[in-house]
């Protein structure tokens, strides 16, 4: 506890990173043997986060399908992404966290928003909180605005961004980085409305995604382009938890001729916009969070005294924001303030009409009145009328 | 006025009969109304008793009563209804109010055919007029014709217009422009279709006028003059509903827009419901557009060649009505029924008869049994009952094509005597 209050205060004091955990969620969506690539994808993914970093307690791999196993691997325990096969992604040290018929689209949602029974183990689950950086990757076959999940189930572009919105509104990361290696994959991040995030796909929509190579002992498609282009920018420049490389340089490391299709990128819902998000570095997402703090020899007493310097300050932060929402002074508020002001004044022009109901059963007497003058003038034109005109 | 003790007599008896007989069935056999204010052959989305309640329930509460978008009669009938006591379902004041409306219409009717106007007109006059109907023996057809009772047990509250129609005709007849006008501009304000009388029913105010004045009467002059009260009536009729309804003019579009624009396809004895369903929307305008036009493409047709009748030409625009409305009902038919029997001097010439009463009586016997096999037995469908409103259509149209080329035939052999009694064919 105390530890955590001095990463606090000091992820507090320095402004370099505002995340205090990070986390992956690495998705495989395809099940069969000749879909050999998209599984290859995930656990290359998953070995560079691991590079980076990461812990497997931070990292949920969805794996439906077993290709190490597959009684059709000529390599019976292992999983290449190249075709030189001198990694073998699956070897030792793999923890999967869905294995086979539990990815489901049910899961992947409810994994995401935190909605499930009790009793669901922690394992299963991603413990996120406001502070966490999360990379969310998935692969597989997808179409426009939809991916396909286990070859009988779909997820839709709206899906995703109903449940990311959900985890922005749960508070539930601070900034996140979604990539999506489908074809059409670009279209699936079309719809996201929640701030904070970074999206990154490998095709446009009626664009396909292309394989980059296969094995011809494996017999089938390796790797997929972009992301093999994307791992080899990670495992060429971003040597170590400490590099400097930003998504700026992996995103301009893009090659639209390397790549055989037009990937994308959507800056809009990250605060900051492009400028802020180019200047976030890969590891901020790939890698893993180390703030440690130098202790000393100072006595007790010194360092209780610096917690609670840290949280005075920390308090004071607070209170500022607060203060700031009260006043209306935050920024998201001004947009939701002005649409607010907008819709307003149109209700009271329609409500300035309506009166409040009236309650008793029996009918006011002024409606009679007016009534009786009604029925009683039309019936005087009726029969006067005759005398006075023709 | 002489008094004639027979007529009169007869007369009274078909009034306290027709009185006695509804009241007793408002009063004892209070399910039999229930029944039929819920049976779609009586009660349409604009006409039904029960949305009238609706309305009514709200518009005391000083809420829209077009707000629930269940409601969609005109906004005068609700200070009407809210001054009656007892609105409640089972009520007698209502039912009390719905017979005086019958036997308004049997008096009227009952003038309509005493004028004689059926059988000679201002510019015609039929060679059999000797076989004419007398009011009281209209009254009768009219008042115990089983559409009229079922309409008013029903409640539709197109008795109103049906009342308002029949004083048109009767007071264009009995020579009171100002009133029919008035009546006719209460006709089109509660339903939108009346207004397409107008041209027969100027013709007879002008016959009327001309027969009675000794100078000449001018035929322009006379038209602007109706034209004028018919839109100064609606404008007072708008206006006043304007102010009923608080100041807004939001049940125009709930009244008349409903009617421009059908989109409620509750089904109906009709041939606009079934048809709405099925188009493609792309399609929709372009065939409310055509229905309307074939509601309103006769009138000018029939106002140019049976320009010698005008009270024919009104009797036939109302059966017409009857079968191309888009929410017509029963009560439809009992007034263009109410009209036909004036012109019994020439039911000899007609050729059908029996064939169009068979369907009709088929049809209207066997409508409500595939209803009831659709809705609640759920063993028909819905092109059960489609196909016997169109048999109900096409026994309407029958009759009213039979009769409008029997005062054809009539008009013809004026001028042709010896043709009398012969077969004849259209060339």
């Amino acid at each position: 506890m105390l530890l955590s209050l001095v990463v606090l205060a000091v992820g507090a004091a320095s402004t370099l990173a505002t995340h205090t955990s990070n986390w992956a969620v690495l998705v495989s969506t395809s099940r069969f043997w000749f879909n050999y690539r998209h599984l290859s994808n995930t656990l290359s993914l998953y070995r560079t986060v691991k590079r980076l970093g990461i812990p497997d307690s931070q990292i949920l791999l969805l794996l439906p399908d077993d290709m190490a196993c597959n009684p059709r691997n000529a390599f019976p325990g292992t999983v290449y992404s190249n075709a030189d096969r001198r990694m073998d992604l699956y070897g030792e040290n793999v923890e999967v966290d869905y294995r086979g018929y539990e990815v489901t689209v049910e899961n992947f949602i409810r994994l995401l928003t935190d909605r499930w029974d009790e009793g669901v183990p922690a394992g299963k689950r991603l413990g996120t909180d406001e502070g966490s950086n999360i990379l969310i990757y998935m692969t597989g076959h997808g179409g426009s605005e939809f991916l396909k999940f286990q070859d009988s189930e779909e997820i839709s572009s709206w899906d995703l961004a109903d449940a990311f919105s959900q985890m922005r509104e749960k508070k539930r990361y601070n900034e996140m980085l979604f990539m999506i290696d489908t074809c059409q994959a670009n279209t699936l991040y079309r719809q996201f409305y929640a701030s904070g995030m970074i999206a990154t796909g490998s095709s446009e929509e009626d664009e396909s995604s292309y394989s980059h190579h296969a094995d011809n002992d494996v017999g089938v498609a390796v790797i997929d382009r972009w992301t093999y282009y994307v791992l080899d920018f990670l495992e060429t420049q971003v040597t170590g938890p400490t590099s400097e490389k930003t998504l700026g340089d992996l995103f301009d490391s893009y090659d639209i001729r390397k790549i055989h299709s037009n990937p994308g990128v959507r800056w809009d819902l990250f605060p900051g916009g492009e400028a802020a998000g180019r200047s976030r570095r890969v590891v901020d997402f790939f890698g893993n969070v180390q703030s440690v703090e130098v202790q000393g020899n100072r006595t007790k007493t010194e360092l209780w005294r610096e917690d609670i310097a840290g949280l005075r300050g920390l308090i004071a932060e607070y209170e500022e924001r607060a203060e700031h929402q009260e006043r209306n002074q935050t920024k998201t508020y001004t947009v939701t303030a002005a649409v607010g002001a907008k819709i307003s004044t149109c209700e009271n022009s329609q409500t300035s009409r309506v009166k409040a109901m009236n309650i008793r059963d029996e009918i006011d007497w002024r409606k009679q009145v007016g009534g009786i003058t009604v029925i009683g003038g039309l019936a005087a034109i009726w029969f006067l009328g005759p005398m006075f005109l023709s | 006025m002489t008094v004639n003790m027979p007529i009169d007599r007869r007369k009274a008896l078909v009034i306290a009969a027709a009185i006695v007989g509804r009241i007793l069935v408002f009063a004892f056999f209070p399910q039999l109304p229930e029944l039929l204010t819920g049976q779609v052959e009586v009660s349409t989305p604009v006409t039904s008793y029960k949305r009238l309640q609706e309305g009514l329930f709200l518009y005391i509460r000083d809420v829209s009563p077009y707000e629930g978008g269940i409601f969609h009669q005109a906004p005068l009938l609700l200070p009407l209804f809210s001054l009656l006591p007892g609105r409640s379902s089972i009520s007698l004041t209502t039912g009390l109010l719905y017979t005086l409306m019958d036997l308004a219409n049997a008096n009227a009717l009952a003038k309509i055919a005493d004028s004689g106007e059926a059988v000679s007109s201002r510019l015609f006059t039929s060679p059999r007029k000797g076989t004419r109907l007398d009011g009281a023996a209209l009254s009768i057809a009219y008042l115990f014709n089983p559409f009229t009772i079922a309409g008013c047990l029903g409640r539709s509250t197109s008795a109103f217009t049906n009342t308002a129609i029949v004083h048109a005709v009767s007071n264009a007849v009995t020579g009171s422009p100002f009133r029919a006008m008035f009546a006719l501009a209460l006709a089109s304000y509660l339903s939108m279709y009346p207004i397409l009388l107008f041209p027969p029913l100027a013709l007879l105010c002008w016959d009327q006028a001309v027969q009675k004045s000794n100078q000449k009467v001018g035929g322009l002059n006379m038209g602007m003059n109706l034209t004028a009260s018919l839109f100064a009536c609606i404008n007072g009729f708008l206006w006043l509903s304007f102010m009923v309804m608080g100041g807004s003019w939001e049940f125009l579009s709930a009244t008349y827009g409903f009617h421009l624009s059908v989109p409620d396809l509750t089904p109906n004895v009709g041939l606009w419901w079934y048809f709405f369903i099925e188009i493609f929307d792309s399609f929709r305008e372009f065939f409310l557009g055509t229905f309307w036009l074939q509601l309103v493409a006769y009138v000018g047709g029939l106002t140019l060649r049976v320009r010698r009748q005008p009270l024919f030409i009104i009797t036939t625009l109302l059966g017409l009505f009857a079968i191309f409305k888009p929410y017509p009902s029963i009560s439809d038919v009992s007034l263009y029924l109410a009209f036909v029997p004036l012109y019994k001097h020439i039911f000899p010439l007609m050729r059908y008869t029996f064939i169009a009463t068979s369907v009709m009586l088929y049809a209207s016997l066997l409508g409500p049994a595939f209803y009831h096999l659709w809705i609640y037995a759920g063993s028909g469908n819905a092109n059960f009952f489609y196909a016997i409103t169109l048999v109900w259509s096409l026994g309407l149209s029958m009759l009213v094509g039979d009769m409008l080329f029997a005062v054809l035939r009539d008009e013809w052999e004026v001028e042709r005597p010896e043709m009398k009694g012969k077969e004849i064919k259209r060339i």
